[in-house]
């Protein structure tokens, strides 16, 4: 299925958030928000997570903040950037509880996970996929964000910028630093 | 026969983007890099459950119209409506939120940690704040909103309150 293009989901999120923000229409304009960023924010939280049952938490987790605080969308960036912000934040604090529940890093979770992929019922990459991961597990939290948003979710700088609120400048830097690093862990992998 | 090529060039009314030509290498060998070494660029090899974002809808709205649901409340009504009292007595009390007389000076132990934790959380949570940007270092390490607030940098703190805080009364103890 074709994803909706950004313009279009941007001309939909005006008309959706007042009915958001409308008890009696809220509950129908919240399917259809969840309808229409489920995938994008599901593979967003994914390329995270890394583990389905755990994006699935996140995710949900994701959705339910989103609609008990639409009210206090002002409507200061986009709906879409917002959202992901708080898709972004939900996962990276979920690992975090995660691995402090194990009384492990973040970093040390992460690599577990990894070396666990092969195990995965729902990873089916291939061996250089696989090599990827393990390549991108490397790179420190912000350059694995902007690769992974850059590489396999195919956003433009300027929605990463309005994302993250980072410059289009920085994250191409850090887009050219991640590649270039995974280029050396796959050379000498 | 260059130059007439050039200056052709130069008149031919197209323009390029202004950082065009600098990026280009860049972009160009970033796509090779990529697609040399990996043939199935841009999927991760992750999958999902049969149907699962068929019957993700149902299952979202059930939840919201459930009240147990994972989702911690952070702000509890009756917590600020006291925090709030109290402070309000020291802001008139004190006059400013930060006096610079010696006198009417507040120290660390002023501030209600917890409620500053809650407050940082609830806005790291909502998006409104970026705590693995530069401004937030000093005040919070590895963005870990749960790291040990008694080991931060109180001025640090003290700053941060002093300009983003919209009602600081929020945090004081």
């Amino acid at each position: 299925m074709e994803r909706p293009t950004m313009s279009k989901i941007q001309e939909a999120e005006q008309d959706l958030i007042l009915r958001l923000q409308k008890q009696s229409t809220s509950q129908e304009a919240f399917r259809e928000l969840i309808t229409l960023y489920k995938e994008r924010l599901y593979w967003h939280i994914r390329n995270i997570a890394k583990s389905h049952d755990d994006t699935d938490d996140i995710l949900q987790n994701t959705f339910i903040k989103i609609f008990r605080n639409i009210d206090k969308f002002k409507g200061d960036s986009k709906l879409y950037s917002w959202m992901y912000r708080i898709a972004t934040n939900e996962a990276i604090t979920f690992i975090n509880k995660k691995a402090r529940r194990l009384k492990i890093t973040s970093e040390e979770l992460q690599d577990q996970i990894i070396d666990n992929l092969e195990s995965d019922v729902y990873f089916e990459g291939s061996e250089i996929q696989l090599k990827l991961q393990k390549a991108i597990a490397t790179l420190p939290q912000k350059q694995q964000q902007v690769f992974n948003m850059k590489y396999f979710e195919e956003l433009k700088y300027r929605e990463m910028a309005e994302i993250l609120s980072t410059s289009e400048g920085a994250l191409k830097a850090s887009y050219h630093i991640a590649t270039k690093k995974i280029e050396e862990f796959l050379k000498s992998h | 026969m260059k130059t007439e090529h050039f200056r052709h060039k130069n008149n031919s009314g197209f323009k390029v983007p202004e950082t065009y030509f600098q990026d280009l290498e860049n972009s160009l060998m970033d796509k090779i890099f990529i697609h040399n070494e990996l043939p199935d660029s841009g999927k991760p090899g992750f999958t999902t459950p049969d149907k699962y974002f068929d019957e993700l809808e149902d299952s979202i709205l059930a939840k919201t119209a459930n009240p147990e649901t994972k989702v911690v409340q952070l702000f509890k009504k009756e917590y600020w409506l006291y925090a709030s009292a109290i402070a309000a007595i020291l802001v008139i009390m004190l006059g400013n939120f930060f006096p610079s007389t010696q006198t009417n000076e507040l120290g660390w132990e002023d501030i209600e940690v917890t409620a500053l934790e809650n407050y940082l959380y609830d806005s790291y949570e909502m998006g409104s704040i970026d705590l693995n940007s530069v401004e937030y270092s000093d005040l919070i390490t590895d963005g870990d909103l749960e790291a040990d607030f008694t080991e931060i940098d109180t001025e640090a703190a003290f700053e941060y309150i002093d300009e983003n805080v919209e009602d600081p009364s929020y945090i004081m103890d």
